[in-house]
């Protein structure tokens, strides 16, 4: 009995020994082994990697006005799968519904419908709303931190501003959002630290700290208030011609700044998603088109300057319709002779091809090479295009007839414009932009931009001869009366080109009108194009296009304070009779814009 | 009379006594001292934690702030606004824009004339003038 009792002793002290005998290998093990998937469920749950998110830069007009800007935001994220099991999508639904102002149905559809683990129910929820939510104690609902891109303009200037598409982080997808997209975005960072039983952070266990870069704001030479005219009064006056589109460009002649850019069709970048496709596009830099007579101001402009004519010079205009080299080319309304000076001032194609002659092939397609026809301007806007002038050695017989008066060869708005401000720009041909400066959240700046000269297609007296020949066009008897602005003179020139049809041939009823000019003549400040796709009624460039850069031209004068005869008036304050003292500003007016 | 005579023995092995206990008093002392120090860093470390908190959500504030003015400033906005209380503004006209030479000092404003009204325009890059 007591053998008995004693090998059951032995058996039970044996048995507490090997369980304490493995207790103990295993806690050798787990704390001399190596057990490398172990140590790092260990790390995983001891430390927290939490990213630093940083928003996009800001988009700002001339003035530092916001046209863009990130808005911090909550993503409100559910468990569907995990509600469903829980019973408890409608309770959810309902809550968020009411407290995210959303459709009730909307939110059952989505966490019905869906088996995964993760659902976005709000992309862009405000703080608000979320401690709201949080104070429900919802289960399975999360909260990650997001952001919005905002438009406080809505739709201004649109084609300029662009968009960005919804992932996280955000990307440009359009103008200058896509242009400057490397400077606006910015660098997340990333904070590594443990954490103690309540996941709370352990600030004196901070393993890593990345610290992240805000993104840069971009300041454009925009000016929001111009703009905002610019495309106020273009959207009173565009339905009354019945055009399909239109477009205005507004540019500073001694610089090449662009101050307004106007596209219509437009869209609204918080909500581009619902726009069609024929809206997206920037027909400002984006649309090629046969210019017309436009397209005479250079082309008369080399030939003054290459002192192949002159102002007095006159040409036969064949009674309206010549024949050369068995193709007929015909005038608006029919002429006899005419001087150069009248054949701007009339436009008429027979007198323009005439004087192209005089020029010679190589002469003329190296002039308008040098006006910057047939090449991108530069500007720093994403879908400029390259425009279209052929090489000489492609051009046929009648080329040299048909060039100046603007077909066979096709140009964006933004190159007619800028031809025409070289030309009031004493001849030299400037870089168009668009982004003056570059600023990071530091203040410093990044990256600036300066005037730069691409050519001088013209001379300082060649230039000054041509803004006087082109002043006329809007005085009684040119074709752009209607393009006056009352109190200034304005030096510009009408354009109506037939459009093009898709099987060839040019289209009877279809037009492309427009009027270019700069004001004011005497010292031009500021350079406006006007373009029309297919206005209905009246179709010509001075008829449709001209009334409309008056309005905008003249409204655009007073807003920038430009004087009708650009010499603004300047006294000293201290002098007791303000206007004994008034006197010329010894500066050049352009400069002070 | 017994004379006592110190026992040289036990008295060199009583000598590093007090040595030991100031040792190891100053070990409590610097023990608790550590605790102390590691407690009131951790309360620091909690203390820039719950800032650096409340600095990213007044970050988020400023920039919804920021955005909520934004908006109400827009041109758009504004003309809502002088509609709603049936201004009309325009720009002014050539004759009434006048740009000064040169800043008016302090002390010249006694000396300054008084002319009906000067409308400023604001320079381009500059400050508007009020």
């Amino acid at each position: 009995m007591e053998r008995r009792q004693a090998i059951r002793h032995y058996f039970a002290v044996a048995v507490l020994l090997a369980a304490f005998g493995r207790l103990s290998a295993k806690l050798a093990a787990l704390h001399l082994g190596a057990n490398p998937w172990l140590r790092r469920h260990m790390e995983e749950t001891r430390v927290k990697t939490t990213p630093i998110r940083v928003g996009r830069g800001r988009i700002l007009d001339c003035n530092g006005r916001v046209l863009a800007m990130d808005v911090p935001r909550q993503q409100v994220i559910v468990n569907p799968s995990a509600i469903r099991k829980a019973g408890l999508e409608t309770q959810i639904a309902a809550e968020l519904a009411r407290l995210l102002q959303l459709e009730p149905a909307s939110v059952v559809g989505r966490l019905q419908g869906n088996t995964s683990q993760y659902a976005c129910i709000a992309p862009w929820a405000s703080d608000e709303a979320v401690n709201d939510i949080r104070r429900l104690k919802l289960k399975y609902v999360e909260f990650m931190p997001s952001f919005e891109r905002v438009y406080p303009a809505g739709r201004l200037a649109s084609h300029v501003i662009g968009f960005v598409n919804r992932e996280e982080p955000a990307r440009g997808m359009a103008g200058i959002e896509h242009r400057m997209n490397a400077w606006l975005s910015g660098q997340d960072g990333l904070r590594r630290s443990e954490v103690d039983g309540g996941r709370q952070e352990v600030y004196a266990r901070r393993l890593l700290e990345i610290a992240p870069r805000e993104g840069a704001d971009v300041e454009l030479t925009l000016d929001s208030r111009l703009q905002e005219l610019v495309e106020r009064r273009f959207d009173e006056m565009l339905p009354a011609t019945g055009a399909d589109a239109g477009w205005i460009i507004v540019q500073e002649v001694r610089t090449g700044r662009i101050l307004a850019m106007v596209s219509r069709p437009d869209f609204d970048p918080a909500a581009y998603s619902e726009a069609d496709d024929n809206r997206f596009m920037n027909r400002a830099i984006g649309h090629l088109f046969e210019p017309g007579s436009t397209f005479k101001v250079a082309v008369i402009a080399a030939a003054l300057d290459a002192g192949v004519v002159t102002p007095d010079r006159q040409f036969f205009c064949e009674n309206g319709m010549w024949l050369y080299r068995g193709k007929h080319l015909r005038d608006y309304h029919p002429y006899g002779w005419l001087t150069v000076a009248d054949i701007i001032k009339k436009s008429s194609n027979i007198g323009a091809a005439k004087i192209a002659l005089e020029l010679g092939e190589e002469q003329l397609e190296a002039a308008l090479r040098r006006f910057g026809f047939g090449r991108r301007t530069g500007l720093d806007l994403p879908g400029e295009q390259s425009g279209l002038l052929w090489p000489r050695s492609r051009w046929t017989s009648i080329s040299i007839t048909r060039i100046p008066m603007g077909h066979e060869v096709a140009v964006t708005a933004l190159q007619m414009l800028n031809a025409v401000c070289a030309i009031a720009n004493d001849g030299f041909l400037m870089r168009p932009y668009i982004v003056q400066r570059v600023v990071d959240a530091d203040g410093r700046v990044l990256q600036a931009t300066e005037p730069e000269v691409i050519s001088r297609p013209i001379s300082a007296a060649g230039a000054r001869l041509m803004c006087r020949l082109m002043e006329r066009v809007t005085e009684p008897g040119g074709t752009g009366t209607r393009a006056a602005v009352p109190g200034y003179r304005v030096a510009g020139k009408t354009g109506t080109a037939q459009k093009p049809l898709p099987g060839g041939g040019y289209s009877d009823t279809l037009n492309i009108s427009s009027f270019v000019g700069v004001l004011p003549a005497e010292k031009p400040a500021i350079g406006l194009i006007v373009v029309l796709d297919s206005p209905r009624g009246e179709r010509t460039g001075g008829a449709a296009a001209g009334p409309i850069f008056s309005a905008i031209a003249g409204e655009a004068v007073k807003c920038l304070g430009i004087p009708s005869d650009g010499r603004p008036r300047v006294i000293d304050p201290t002098i007791e009779n303000p206007a004994l003292s008034t006197q010329e500003d010894s500066r050049d007016p352009r400069t002070t814009l | 009379m017994v004379i006592y005579r110190a026992n040289r023995k036990k008295r060199q092995g009583t000598r590093w006594a007090p040595l030991v206990a100031v040792l190891g008093v100053l070990a409590l002392a610097l023990a608790v001292l550590y605790v102390i120090l590691d407690g009131r860093c951790a309360a620091l470390g909690r203390q820039i934690v719950l800032l650096e908190k409340q600095r990213e959500s007044l970050n988020r504030q400023v920039r919804a702030a920021e955005s909520r003015w934004a908006a109400h400033k827009t041109l758009q906005q504004l003309q809502v606004a002088l509609d709603r209380f049936g201004i009309e503004m325009g720009w002014p006209d050539e004759r009434r824009i006048i740009h000064l030479a040169r800043a008016l000092d302090a002390h010249e404003l006694d000396a300054a004339p008084e002319p009906p009204q000067f409308v400023l325009q604001p320079v381009r890059g500059g400050n508007p003038v009020p």
